[in-house]
């Protein structure tokens, strides 16, 4: 900071500190610049490949943009039976999953969040626990298996419905609406259930979406669990199918029907098309997140302590 | 018979003045929970839940003192007292895992964590209101891509001629095996994590700046401080709680390392550097279904993780006077 000293020449043109401002601002923004470019370059690569002219692709001459176009790629993906299947557990899974988390988690939360409730400390020593602890995960398996839940939707949705995580961010924002409101309610004849369902959910839909949120992205990226507790790969969610296709490098040639290719002749381009339908897999499975993420970013600042903090 | 419902208790109908005066006559506690039950039934599933998949899983620790196996009734076996945990101890692995768990945790934890404490302070500097949330949306994006779809992007830029070779090509430094060079393994691991996260986890620090009273700023520029000592002075002093917090809590996550994306990226070419617990238990336990064994491994790594959590939270009290409990 010494060239922003008191009396430099050119401190005098621009005016005191302005120059040190400048460069400062200049170094800050040219910074955020590179990092801008490195968050977004990877995705932008992956849509240039999935779109690109196979045998551009092989001779390794796309770089940022795309060269030639092709929608083959995204056609043979979308026909791919395997895969449609995956997509469709997944959101399977995804759904069905977040309902359950959310029903769980509310009653959950409501009940701890009544001062009242008798039960309150204990329950809630009992539960915050388990973010410290855990059994890990072989005994989690064999709890699986001796429910006689393993290979089944269960496996997925049950293990992860209640998470005390969720349930204090939620309890905390019910306590913040006024006790007032559902005292009256108490005195109007209203029970704890219609308490929660008619007054509190009601006004608690920002938190109530951050949960849908955080539950329905992790349901819908979730890989290990699966990959656990399911054999049957009929039941494969996307993220494992997924798996096979882009990391184990094992583009299913045969499986796919691939449009473009009858002829022998195009060994070459064909590597190309190959990289092409593993990032069209990539785009496929991101699609619904890029999708509804415009939208959805109000509601980060809200699972900031979920999202962050519970790695 | 009629089912009781909450309502019963309110509306002092008959046979809910009965009720009331039975029990708290005769036990206070009793009829408290009989009058809250629409709460009790509401935290059942809840209740349940805990007791399935956290506490009977907790208890299922007993089989690593254990010889079980899968004929074994429920969590049943035969006691051998520590067998496990010193065949672990004596494994010829047992030093490679502890160093490669520790060491990846650990250089993850030193090279990620100040990535979005540096994020937030750019990010708080820039004037350009939509510049700034351009950048934010473009770095939190990551966050929300599953590991395998970023092993994934991995693998396709770290071709032998990927676009990252070319580029490495291009500046002399010549070709890499990323994926089978076990010296790469740990950089690229934490360099993907903190392309994925250091977005996301600014957000904690962006707000607690957003708490940073502006009159702050304002007096400092009267007394004419330059923009970089009201970092120093005034943004920095007013982060070190969150900062302080956010450590601890690391720090007892350190051993808890994500399973998926190490077993996503490594393969035998680099196990000597990649093979960690968690992936070392998956492989043991439930590919090689030794239960007992992988069981007592990873109760050995949470007890040490615990241990670590314990003192991070300790040192953090006497030094920062900040501390989680």
């Amino acid at each position: 900071m010494k060239a922003c000293g008191k009396d430099g020449e050119i401190m005098k043109i621009l005016g005191k500190g302005k120059l040190c401002d400048i460069l400062f601002d200049l170094f800050i923004n040219i910074g955020l610049v590179i990092i801008l470019f490195i968050s977004v370059y990877p995705f932008i690569y992956v849509i240039s490949i999935s779109i690109s002219d196979s045998w551009a692709i092989a001779m390794g001459d796309v770089y940022i943009i795309p060269k030639g176009f092709q929608m083959d790629a995204y056609k043979d993906i979308l026909r791919d039976n395997t895969l449609m299947r995956a997509y469709y557990n997944t959101t399977l899974y995804a759904v069905s999953g977040t309902a359950l988390a959310l029903l769980l988690n509310s009653l959950t939360a409501y009940a701890l969040s009544i001062e009242s409730f008798i039960l309150r400390k204990p329950l809630s020593f009992i539960f915050v626990i388990t973010i410290l602890f855990s059994g890990g995960i072989i005994p989690l398996y064999l709890v699986i298996v001796r429910l006689g839940i393993h290979n089944t939707i269960w496996a997925i949705i049950l293990p992860v419905a209640v998470e005390m995580w969720y349930v204090v961010l939620i309890r905390t924002n019910f306590k913040e609406i006024p006790g007032s409101l559902r005292e009256s309610a108490f005195i109007d004849g209203a029970s704890h259930w219609r308490v929660l369902f008619q007054i509190i959910l009601p006004m608690s839909k920002p938190i109530l979406a951050t949960i849908v949120l955080f539950c329905a992205v992790d349901h819908w990226n979730r890989y290990f669990r699966p990959l656990l507790f399911l054999n049957d790969p009929k039941k494969f969610p996307l993220q494992v199918v997924l798996k096979q296709l882009i990391v184990d490098n094992s583009a299913r040639g045969e499986g796919l029907e691939l449009a473009q290719y009858e002829k022998d002749s195009a060994m070459i381009s064909m590597s190309g098309y190959l990289e092409s339908l593993k990032m069209a897999g990539i785009m496929v499975s991101i699609g619904p997140i890029i999708l509804v993420y415009p939208y959805i970013q109000k509601y980060f600042m809200k699972g900031i302590l979920v999202g962050a903090v519970k790695g | 018979m009629k089912t009781f419902t909450s309502d019963d208790c309110n509306k002092t109908d008959k046979r809910g003045l009965w009720i009331k005066n039975f029990f708290q006559s005769k036990d206070n506690y009793l009829y408290r929970i009989i009058k809250d039950r629409a709460l009790v039934l509401m935290v059942l599933p809840g209740t349940a839940f805990f007791i399935l998949f956290y506490y009977l899983p907790m208890y299922g620790i007993i089989i690593a003192f254990k010889d079980f196996d899968m004929t074994s009734s429920f969590f049943g076996g035969d006691w051998v007292g520590l067998k496990h945990f010193k065949d672990f101890i004596n494994n010829y692995y047992f030093f490679r895992l502890m160093k490669n768990t520790f060491l990846l945790s650990f250089n993850t934890l030193v090279f990620s964590f100040p990535m979005p404490i540096i994020l937030a302070l750019m990010l708080n500097e820039v004037k350009n209101k939509s510049f700034k949330k351009l950048t934010q949306s473009a770095t939190y994006f990551p966050h929300f891509v599953s590991t395998v779809v970023i092993v994934g992007i991995m693998v396709q830029l770290g071709n032998y001629d990927g676009v990252l070779n070319d580029l490495l090509s291009y500046l002399g430094i010549g070709r890499q095996t990323f994926f089978t060079d076990p010296g790469w393994f740990r950089p690229l691991y934490i360099s993907s994590e903190i392309w994925q996260k250091a977005g996301y986890e600014s957000i904690l620090y962006l707000a607690a700046l957003a708490t940073i009273p502006t009159e702050q700023y304002e007096s400092a520029t009267i007394d004419g401080a330059k923009r970089l000592q009201q970092i120093f002075y005034i943004t920095i002093p007013g982060l070190v709680n969150t900062i302080v917090i956010i450590l601890i809590i690391r720090l007892g996550q350190v051993l808890r390392l994500g399973f998926e994306k190490v077993y996503l990226m490594y393969n035998p070419a680099v196990y000597e550097v990649a093979d960690v617990i968690p992936t070392y238990v998956y492989r043991r336990g439930i590919q090689g279904l030794d239960f007992s064994y992988s069981t007592a491994v990873e109760f050995f790594n949470s007890v040490i993780s615990l241990i670590l959590v314990i003192i991070a939270n300790y040192i953090s009290r006497k030094v920062a006077n900040e501390s989680l409990w």
